[in-house]
């Protein structure tokens, strides 16, 4: 009986379509929108990499999807195209020590499907300087050919990360930046 | 008749905010040709910490000794080779005679090496073409040509403005170069004192235009973002005949730009008047730009701005005149202090610091790159790097020295011929 069972889920597994593994590509980009007591404030990174393995068959229906994928990013590459304010911004997030963001997912759920367009609802791990923190946050997964490109937005603070909001002075006084920040990306993977 | 009262257009923030050139990771520097203009580029640099001066290079003994007094802990070569091969040198800034550029660019381009060649970028047409060419061929480099005055924040100040309407309609544009010297270098060797004075030499001179004047004239096409037509030129052997020089010590040209404005520009080596100065004619104002400030002279029919009420107002007539006047030296301070301005460098210190910044830029965004997408073609990390181009400080990269140089060497060659030469677009496709 118990080998009837190992068959029958070797069967199974040898029947299911195969993972595939997509990786980043050029194209993709993540920015962060603050505010501050001056004005508001805007970086991007357009170094957004990492690897999303799954089928992508399965984004074709409602329900959990088995997938894997950790997003990368290269802290000192977000930009704001503020000399100064990047000096600011990379110093806050110390991104001499911790040289990456990343974002390592959990779960992945399929809650809508419009063409080839998925909504899902997606948990996982953001760690930011050095820090760790569970997320969850809505995507949505686009399917064209070999590509996906993966959509979403959420908002984070400073200080859960354990950054305190930078206050730099300038000639015109001390600037006060907001904890809130509110994160949005689009990253695409290719096969 | 505009009115007899200026007003001087000043940046109100002072620029330091935004540049703090400590706080750039060093880009380690080679300094190749160490004449008096390498001189210049050296003393600068010891006072920039964000571009290390690492190496120098001279062909001649003595330059090359004097380098190294002016800068004791760089490595000193006597060939260019030998520079390029040092793996300590990150960026090149290539101040050898024009006509020398090409082969130097392309070696340290191909060495991995950001560029800074100064301007003309060549003393040929081709020249600067293959400069051009192989700048873009090579995206992981920071090529920036010497074309300082774009990376010159009073001016970057001026440029939405003029951009916006400032001026009215667009009439004219008029630059001024003056100086009374020779532009030629003694030496007791006589091959020696014929190498260093090729500005001399016809068949290797860009002349005044080419080699002084390009500067003026492109931030006049940059400020109308327009590339002149047609250029004609005039000029003669004034001052200096005795040594029987052939290249004109004094020159003027006038540039056509599309929609009917010009430029009038005059360069001279046998008359200091007036200096150097840059004028925008519009029909609601002039615009003067002489070192790092600008006045403005409205007409009495242009439009109330608002802020022009509250602006300081200086006299001009044409000369600074010393007031004879009780208590001269005490107001003369209280003056000098409102009239300094807020840019305290030089055109050469904003143009090298924005050098060493952009090469760590492209750095960085090259390893960032890799390190996310893996080693990419050429075209794929140019595409990368041009979306990254808004985080650089302003410089003028090698289309724009390209440009520039073009423009200069025809504006020479309108001179020298005395004829009317059209600037044709196809000159400029790289």
């Amino acid at each position: 009986m118990k080998s009837l069972l190992l068959l029958a889920g070797l069967l199974a597994a040898a029947m299911a379509p195969a993972q595939d593994t997509y990786r980043g590509k050029p194209g993709s980009k993540l920015t962060i929108d603050g505010d501050s007591n001056v004005h508001k404030w805007k970086v991007e990174s357009l170094a957004v990499g990492g690897v999303f393995k799954l089928t992508a068959a399965n984004l074709a229906k409602t329900g959990p999807v088995d997938a894997a994928a950790k997003v990368t990013l290269i802290t000192r590459s977000l930009k704001s195209n503020n000399k100064r304010m990047d000096e600011v911004m990379h110093a806050a997030l110390n991104a001499d020590t911790h040289k990456t963001i990343e974002f390592d997912l959990d779960q992945l759920m399929v809650t809508q499907i419009k063409d080839k367009e998925a909504s899902c609802q997606c948990r996982g791990t953001v760690k930011i300087n050095g820090k760790t923190k569970v997320i969850t946050l809505p995507v949505t997964i686009l399917e064209r050919g070999d590509k996906l490109t993966v959509k979403g937005a959420t908002e984070l603070k400073m200080t859960d990360f354990g950054i305190k909001p930078p206050a730099p002075q300038l000639p015109t006084g001390s600037v006060t930046t907001k904890d809130e920040v509110k994160i949005a990306f689009e990253w695409v993977v290719q096969k | 008749m505009a009115l007899l009262r200026a007003m001087e257009l000043r940046a109100q923030e002072a620029p330091d905010s935004a540049r703090d050139s400590a706080a750039t990771p060093p880009i380690r520097c080679g300094l190749i040709g160490c004449g008096p203009r390498g001189r210049e580029i050296l003393s600068t640099l010891a006072v920039l910490p964000s571009a290390p001066l690492v190496a120098v290079c001279d062909h001649y003994p003595a330059s090359l000794n004097r380098a190294r007094k002016l800068a004791p802990k760089a490595a000193g070569y006597d060939a260019a080779a030998g520079l390029l091969a040092d793996k300590q040198v990150e960026a090149v800034i290539i101040a050898t005679a024009t006509h020398q550029h090409l082969p130097l660019v392309q070696a340290a381009l191909k060495a991995g090496k950001h560029v800074y060649c100064e301007a003309p970028l060549a003393h040929t047409m081709e020249d600067a073409r293959a400069i051009a060419a192989l700048a873009k061929a090579h995206p992981r480099s920071n090529f920036q040509s010497g074309l300082q005055l774009r990376s010159e924040p009073q001016r970057h100040f001026l440029l939405p403005f003029i951009r916006a309407g400032g001026l009215g309609a667009t009439l004219k544009a008029r630059v001024q170069w003056h100086r009374k010297q020779s532009w030629r270098q003694v030496s007791p060797n006589a091959e020696r004192e014929k190498e260093i004075n090729w500005r001399l030499d016809p068949a290797l001179s860009p002349g005044l235009l080419g080699e002084l004047g390009l500067h003026q004239a492109d931030v006049v096409s940059w400020f109308y973002h327009l590339r002149p037509s047609a250029v004609t030129g005039f000029g003669s052997v004034l001052k200096w005949k005795d040594d029987g020089r052939k290249v004109p010590d004094t020159v003027q040209a006038v540039f056509e730009f599309p929609g009917g404005a010009h430029l009038t520009q005059e360069v001279t080596l046998a008359n200091s008047f007036d200096g150097e100065y840059e004028i925008f004619y519009g029909t609601d104002s002039a615009i003067m730009l002489r070192d790092s400030r600008a006045w403005m002279f409205k007409e009495t029919d242009a439009p109330l701005i608002g802020w022009e009420v509250y602006a300081r107002k200086d006299q001009f007539f044409g000369e600074t005149g010393i007031a004879l006047v009780a208590n001269a030296t005490k107001l003369a301070a209280k003056e000098e202090a409102a009239l300094a301005s807020p840019f305290q460098n030089t055109p050469l210190y904003y143009a090298l610091e924005a050098f060493a910044y952009n090469a760590h830029q492209v750095k960085t965004a090259v390893e960032d790159f890799v390190a996310t997408f893996g080693e990419g073609d050429a075209p794929a990390i140019a595409e990368h790097l041009s979306k990254l181009k808004e985080s650089r400080l302003p410089a003028a990269d090698a289309a724009d020295g390209m440009q520039a140089t073009i423009v200069a060497l025809k504006a020479n060659e309108a001179v020298l011929t005395r004829k009317r030469i059209e600037i044709l677009d196809e000159w400029f496709k790289v």
